[in-house]
C-alpha cells in the first residue's frame, strides 16, 4: 500500500507536469494551427536559463528562487513566445502543412544549438528541487515532497487560471471558436496578431514551468534528455485531440501514473532487463497508440497552397546526362580533394540517398515521415546481423529468411507498377529467387561464419533494404489511417522507440522461429553493446576500404542508378497516382482509389531505400554507435534541410545531404583554422565557427524552408538561362576555364583552395552572364510582372504575355478600350 | 426495392449543433437528369459528400441500384459507378490536363480492377474520344492549373466520365463557364445521359437547370421544399420565395 502510495504521488507529480506542458502546446495550435515542435526545447531552454541564474556564479549568479522563477517564467519565456510569433511563425500562415512542421523542427533544433553553445563543456548542472532534496512531508508511510505539492499546486492552479481565460477573455472566446468551427473563423479574419502573439507567450510559459518543474527529476540537466521529457507531453496534447483542455489535462495524469506504475511492475525497468527503456519510451508509445485510436479527419482536398508547391519532373535523358555530370565531377574532384574531403563527400551521398526515400514518400506521395534515419538505422543494424555481424546463428535460416522477406516485399510492392495475377507471381518467384541466389551462392554465404567475413556484400545490402521494408510496412500497417501532423507524430514516434529501445538495447534477445535456422533459436543482441563495425564493400578486385576515393564514386554512381530510377517511377503510372493522392485525396477517393494499399507500397518501397542507403552510410563509416549518426536529432536536421533543398526533386535530396553533412562542419573548420592564424581575432572566429556548426543547420531550416520548390532547384533554376542557343559561348568558355583550373591543381601548380577560389566564382558568374546577355537580346520576358508600369512601360507585348501566365484568353475589346483612352 | 439508382433515405448531417442537412429524401431514375437547387449554404455539397462517401451522415442510409452502400468506403462506392465532380475544383495539379485523365483510368486499374483498360490502344482511344467530346483536345498537354476554371471543371467531368460510371454527381459544373458555354454544357450533359449514364446535378444557373433535367429537387436550410419537373418548380411557391425570390433583391 505504501509503495502504490509512493508510486501514485510520483505518477500525480510528473503527470501534472507534462499537463502544463501539453496545455501550452494546445493553446498556440488551437490559436495559431501550428503544432508547436519546439515546445519541449523551449521548456529545456528555460530549465538553464533558470539553472544559470540560481546556482551558477557568472550572470551576478545566485539569485533567490522567487526572483529567477519571476525572470524565467514571466519575462524571458514570454518574450521568447512573442519573438517567435513575430519573426518566426507568423509568416507560416497560408504555407502547406511540410512547411509548417519543418519551420518549428528548425526552431527546435535551434534552441539546442544555442543551448549547446551557452552551455558548453561537460560539468555537472544539478538543479535542486523547491525547498531542497529533504522536504517533504507524509500521508500514512508515503512521503509527499515540498516540490511534489509545488507541481500539483501549478497544475490545479494554471488549470483553473486557463479556465478563466478561456471563458472570460478575448483570446479564450477565439480559441473556444477556432476550435468549435475554425473555417468561420478564419473566414471572418479571426486569428488577429494580437491573440496569436498572447497564445505564444502563453505557450511558451507553460513551456518554461514545465522545463524548471521537470529538471530536478533527472540527474543532471541534459539538453537531449530534457527535451525530450517534455516532448512526451505531446501524447498527452493528442488525448485532447489537440483541442479539449480538460481532456488534455486527463491525459498528461494517465501518462505521469503509466511511466510511474510500469516502474513500480518492473522494478524500474529491472525485471525485464530488454523492455528497460520502457521506463523513458512508454509516453511515447502512448503517443503512438493514441494517434491510432484517434478518430480522423474527413478526407482532405487540395489547398491554394498546393499551387505554390509544384515540382517539375525533369526528363529521364536530362536526369541521365546529370547523372553522368555528377559522376564526372566527383572522378574528377576526387582526383584533387584530400581524403578528409572525400570522406566528408562521402557521407554526404551516402546521406543524399537516404534523402531520395524522403523525395520518394514526401516529395512524390505527399506523406511525412519524420524517421527517416530510424529506417536507415534498422538497415545498418540488418546489414550488421546478417551480413558481417557475428550475434545471429546465419546458415540456411538467413537464406530462407531473405527469401521469405523478399516474397513479402514483392506481393506489397509490385502490384503497385500493375503486376497482377499470374505476372505478379511470375515477377514475385524471379525476385525472390534472384534474392536467394545472391545470397546463397554469389557471396558465398550458405552457412557458417559470416561473422569472419571482413567485407559488405552485396547480399548484405540487398538484405538491409528488405528487413528495413519489412520494418516500414510494418510501421506503416497500423500508421497508414494518419494523415499530415498525425502521421508526422506517429513517425516521430518511432524514431523515438528505435533510438532507445534499439539504439539502447543491451540485451540478447531469443526468439524460438519455427521452419528457420537450423539451430531452435535466433539470438540478437541487436546493437551489439553501443557499437557496430560494419566494414566498407570488397569486390571486382576493388577494396572500398583502403580507397576512399573509389567508395566515393561507387556512391555517387549508386545514388545516380537511384535517381533515374526514382525520376523513372515518377513518370510511369505508379508515380501519377502517387502525385494525385498528394494533390487531392479526396478526388482520389471519388476515382477509387485503395489509399491505404498505395501508401503501404510507396511506404514500404521508401523504406527500403533509406535501409539500403543507411547500410551503406554505416559501411562508409565503418563504426555506428548508439548516438551517431542514425538519432531521432539526426533525422529531423536531415529532412529539415532536405525540405530546404526541395523535397520534390532528386536535387533537394542531394542538396540536403551534402550540406547535412559538409557544410557546416567545413564552415566551422574554415572559422577554425581563421581565428588559429589570427590569433588576435580568435574570439570572433571561434564564435562564427560554433555558430556555424550549432545553429547553421537550424538557421538554414528556418530562413529557407518557407520556400516552397526548395533552394536546390532555384539554383537550377539560375543556370537553366544558360540552355539557351545564344548563351551556349558562355557555357564553353566557362566550363574550360574551371577545366584549366582543374587540370592546374591535378599537376600541383597551386593548391585547393586556389582552385575553389577560381572556379567557384566562374560558375556563379555564368548565370549571371547569362541572363544579362539574353536580357540584352530579348526585352520584354522574364520581367516580373509586379514591376509592370514602375520599371517598364505596359506594352500590348507584355499584356499578351501577362494574358498568358493567367490563361486569360485575350481580349480584344479591352485592348480597343485601352488604346481609345489613349 | 424500387428501381432507382440512387436513392437517399433520410439523411441528416450535423456539424457540431448545426443541422447542415436535415432528413432528406430523394431518388434519382435511371437515365435521366435530376437537379438540385437551392440556396449557398443549403446543404447541397454535403449531401453530395453523403452520396460519395467522403461524409458519414448523423442519420439515414444510401441506397445505389438497390444495395446499401451508407457504410461503404469512399473507393469502394466509385469502383460501383458513383462518379462525381467538386464545387472547390479538385483538379491533379502536379499534372497535365491529359494526365488528369489517364490517372483516373489507372486508379481504378489498380489491383487489376478495371476490365476494358487492360490494353493501352483502347485506353488511349477512350481518352481521346473523352477528350473530344469535352472539347479539353486543345488544351491536352497544358498543366491543370494553368487552364481557365470553366475548362477545369471540364476536366473533372473528363475525369470521372471515363470510368464509365453509372451516375455523376456535377456539382456547380458551369460556374465559371460563359453564357454560350453553359448553352454547350448543357448539350453535353444530354448526350451524357443517352448515352445511359443517369447525372444529378447541382447547378446556380437556372437556365442550365430548366432546360436539362428532367426532375428537380429543392433544398433550403437542409430540407427539402419542393419537387417536381422544371416547370413545377418554376411556379411552385414556396421556391420563388425561398430561391428565385432571395435572389431577385
Ligand atoms: N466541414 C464542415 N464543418 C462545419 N460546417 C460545415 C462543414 N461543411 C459544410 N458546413 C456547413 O453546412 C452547411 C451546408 O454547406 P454546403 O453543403 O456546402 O452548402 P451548399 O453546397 O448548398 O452551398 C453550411 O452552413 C456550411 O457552413
Ligand atoms: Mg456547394
Amino acid at each position: 500500500m505504501t509503495e502504490f502510495l509512493t508510486f501514485t504521488v510520483v505518477g500525480l507529480a510528473t503527470g501534472a507536469i507534462y499537463s502544463i506542458a501539453s496545455a501550452g502546446l494546445v493553446v498556440t495550435y488551437t490559436t495559431s494551427g501550428i503544432f508547436n515542435f519546439a515546445h519541449g526545447a523551449i521548456g529545456m531552454f528555460s530549465a538553464f536559463l533558470y539553472w544559470q541564474l540560481r546556482w551558477d556564479e557568472g550572470w551576478g549568479g545566485f539569485w533567490p528562487a522567487p526572483i529567477a522563477l519571476v525572470f524565467v517564467l514571466f519575462i524571458a519565456a514570454p518574450i521568447i513566445g512573442i519573438l517567435l510569433q513575430l519573426i518566426v511563425m507568423r509568416g507560416l500562415e497560408g504555407t502547406s502543412e511540410t512547411t509548417k512542421l519543418v519551420i518549428p523542427i528548425a526552431v527546435m533544433l535551434a534552441f539546442i544549438g544555442i543551448t549547446n553553445w551557452v552551455w558548453q563543456g561537460a560539468e555537472q548542472r544539478i538543479p535542486k528541487p523547491f525547498f531542497g532534496r529533504n522536504a517533504k512531508w507524509s500521508i500514512g508511510d508515503a512521503y509527499i515532497t515540498w516540490h511534489q505539492t509545488i507541481i500539483v499546486i501549478a497544475a490545479i492552479g494554471l488549470a483553473i487560471a486557463l479556465r478563466f481565460l478561456l471563458f472570460n477573455t478575448k483570446i479564450g472566446v477565439t480559441m473556444r471558436a477556432v476550435v468549435d468551427n475554425p473555417e468561420l473563423v478564419e473566414l471572418n479574419g479571426g486569428r488577429p496578431n494580437r491573440s496569436a502573439m498572447q497564445s505564444w507567450a502563453i505557450g511558451s510559459i507553460m513551456a518554461a514551468i514545465a522545463g524548471v518543474l521537470i529538471s530536478p527529476l533527472l540527474g543532471g540537466l541534459g539538453v537531449l534528455a530534457l527535451t525530450l521529457l517534455v516532448v512526451n507531453a505531446y501524447a498527452a496534447a493528442i488525448f485532447g485531440r489537440l483541442k479539449n483542455l480538460p481532456l488534455t489535462f486527463i491525459g498528461g495524469l494517465v501518462i505521469g501514473l503509466s511511466v510511474s506504475y510500469w516502474n513500480w511492475i518492473s522494478k524500474t525497468g529491472q525485471k525485464w532487463p530488454w523492455l528497460s527503456e520502457l521506463r523513458t519510451t512508454l509516453p511515447i508509445v502512448i503517443l503512438f497508440c493514441v494517434l491510432l485510436l484517434l478518430p480522423q479527419d474527413r478526407l482532405r482536398g487540395n489547398r491554394p497552397e498546393s499551387l505554390r508547391e509544384q515540382f517539375r519532373v525533369p526528363s529521364i535523358r536530362a536526369t541521365i546526362l546529370w547523372s553522368f555530370a555528377l559522376v564526372s565531377i566527383i572522378s574528377g574532384l576526387s582526383l584533387i580533394i584530400s581524403s578528409k574531403w572525400e570522406a566528408l563527400l562521402t557521407r554526404g551521398l551516402t546521406m543524399a540517398i537516404i534523402g531520395l526515400s524522403m523525395v520518394l514518400l514526401t516529395g512524390y506521395a505527399g506523406e511525412l515521415n519524420l524517421a527517416p534515419l530510424a529506417f536507415a538505422g534498422i538497415g545498418a543494424i540488418a546489414a550488421f546481423q546478417f551480413d558481417v555481424g557475428s550475434t545471429v546463428e546465419t546458415g540456411p535460416g538467413f537464406a530462407t529468411l531473405a527469401t521469405l522477406l523478399a516474397v513479402g516485399f514483392g506481393f506489397l510492392v509490385f502490384p503497385a507498377f500493375g503486376l497482377v495475377k499470374r505476372r505478379l507471381f511470375i515477377a514475385v518467384t524471379a525476385f525472390s529467387l534472384f534474392v536467394f541466389i545472391l545470397v546463397v551462392f554469389f557471396d558465398g554465404t550458405t552457412g557458417t561464419g559470416i561473422a569472419s567475413r571482413e567485407s559488405m556484400s552485396l547480399s548484405g545490402l540487398v538484405v538491409a533494404a528488405l528487413i528495413t521494408a519489412s520494418v516500414g510496412a510494418t510501421v506503416a500497417l497500423p500508421a497508414i489511417r494518419l494523415r499530415g501532423l498525425y502521421l508526422a507524430l506517429a513517425t516521430f514516434a518511432f524514431a523515438i522507440f528505435v533510438d532507445k529501445m534499439v539504439y539502447k538495447q543491451r540485451e540478447t534477445l531469443t526468439f524460438d522461429i519455427p521452419l528457420i535456422g537450423d539451430s531452435e533459436d535466433l539470438s540478437i543482441n541487436l546493437f551489439n553493446n553501443g557499437a557496430l563495425n560494419i566494414p566498407r564493400p570488397k569486390f571486382w578486385g576493388i577494396d572500398f576500404g583502403e580507397k576512399q576515393w573509389a567508395m566515393l564514386i561507387f556512391v555517387s554512381i549508386i545514388f545516380c542508378c537511384i535517381s533515374v530510377a526514382l525520376i523513372q517511377l515518377r513518370k510511369s503510372s505508379y508515380g501519377r497516382q502517387l502525385t494525385a493522392m498528394k494533390d487531392s485525396p479526396a478526388a482520389c477517393a471519388t476515382l477509387g482509389m485503395n489509399m491505404r494499399r498505395l501508401k503501404l507500397s510507396v511506404f514500404t518501397l521508401a523504406a527500403a531505400i533509406a535501409g539500403f542507403g543507411g547500410a551503406l552510410h554505416a559501411s562508409n563509416l565503418r563504426t555506428i554507435q548508439e548516438d551517431y549518426p542514425f538519432t531521432i536529432w539526426e533525422g529531423l536536421a536531415l529532412f529539415m534541410l532536405t525540405v530546404v533543398g526541395g523535397i520534390g526533386y532528386i536535387s533537394g535530396a542531394l542538396f540536403g545531404g551534402i550540406i547535412y553533412a559538409c557544410a557546416f562542419i567545413v564552415m566551422g573548420d574554415f572559422w577554425g583554422k581563421l581565428a588559429e592564424d589570427w590569433r588576435s581575432f580568435d574570439w570572433l572566429f571561434t564564435f562564427l565557427q560554433d555558430f556555424f556548426l550549432l545553429l547553421g543547420p537550424a538557421l538554414a531550416g528556418i530562413g529557407l524552408g518557407r520556400n516552397p520548390s526548395g533552394v536546390a532547384s532555384q539554383i537550377f533554376d539560375g543556370f537553366r538561362i544558360l540552355r539557351k542557343r545564344e548563351n551556349k559561348g558562355i557555357i564553353g568558355i566557362g566550363s574550360l576555364l574551371i577545366a584549366f583550373s582543374w587540370f592546374l591543381r591535378v599537376i600541383d601548380v597551386y593548391n585547393g583552395w586556389i582552385f575553389i577560389m577560381t572556379s567557384l566564382p566562374i560558375l556563379f558568374l555564368m548565370p549571371l552572364l547569362g541572363d544579362a546577355n539574353t536580357r540584352d537580346r530579348d526585352q520584354s520576358k522574364d520581367k516580373s510582372i509586379e514591376m509592370a508600369g514602375i520599371d517598364f512601360q505596359f506594352s500590348d507585348e507584355f499584356i499578351s504575355f501577362i494574358d498568358k501566365e493567367l490563361s486569360i484568353p485575350s481580349n480584344p475589346m479591352w485592348k480597343e478600350s485601352r488604346n481609345n483612352d489613349e | 426495392m424500387t428501381n432507382d439508382v440512387l436513392a437517399v433515405d433520410n439523411i441528416s448531417v450535423q456539424f457540431g449543433g448545426h443541422i447542415a442537412v436535415n432528413d432528406v429524401s430523394l431518388s434519382v431514375k435511371p437515365g435521366t437528369i435530376t437537379g438540385l437547387i437551392g440556396p449557398n449554404g443549403a446543404g447541397k455539397t454535403t449531401l453530395f459528400n453523403v452520396i460519395s462517401g467522403l461524409l458519414t451522415p448523423t442519420d439515414g442510409s444510401v441506397h445505389f441500384m438497390d444495395q446499401d452502400i451508407t457504410s461503404l468506403a469512399p473507393h469502394k462506392r466509385a469502383r460501383l459507378g458513383i462518379g462525381r465532380t467538386f464545387q472547390r475544383l479538385e483538379l491533379f495539379n502536379s499534372l497535365s490536363v491529359i494526365d488528369n485523365i489517364r490517372v483516373s483510368i489507372e486508379i481504378s486499374n489498380q489491383w487489376g480492377h478495371i476490365r476494358p483498360y487492360q490494353d493501352e490502344p483502347f485506353t488511349k482511344a477512350e481518352i481521346s474520344r473523352v477528350l473530344d467530346i469535352t472539347g479539353l483536345d486543345s488544351v491536352r498537354n497544358t498543366m491543370a492549373t494553368e487552364i481557365p476554371t470553366g475548362q477545369a471543371r471540364l476536366v473533372e467531368l473528363a475525369r470521372a466520365l471515363i470510368l464509365q460510371p453509372k451516375i455523376l454527381l456535377l456539382d456547380e459544373p458551369a460556374s465559371g463557364q460563359n453564357d454560350q458555354e453553359t448553352e454547350t454544357f448543357g448539350l453535353l450533359l444530354r448526350k451524357i445521359c443517352e448515352s445511359g449514364v443517369s447525372i444529378f446535378l447541382v447547378e446556380h444557373d437556372m437556365a442550365l437547370v430548366m432546360n436539362t433535367c428532367d426532375e428537380v429537387n429543392v433544398l433550403d436550410f437542409g430540407s427539402i421544399i419542393a419537387k417536381g419537373t422544371p416547370t413545377e418548380i418554376q411556379e411552385h411557391e414556396l421556391v420563388i420565395e425561398a430561391y428565385l425570390g432571395a435572389k431577385k433583391q
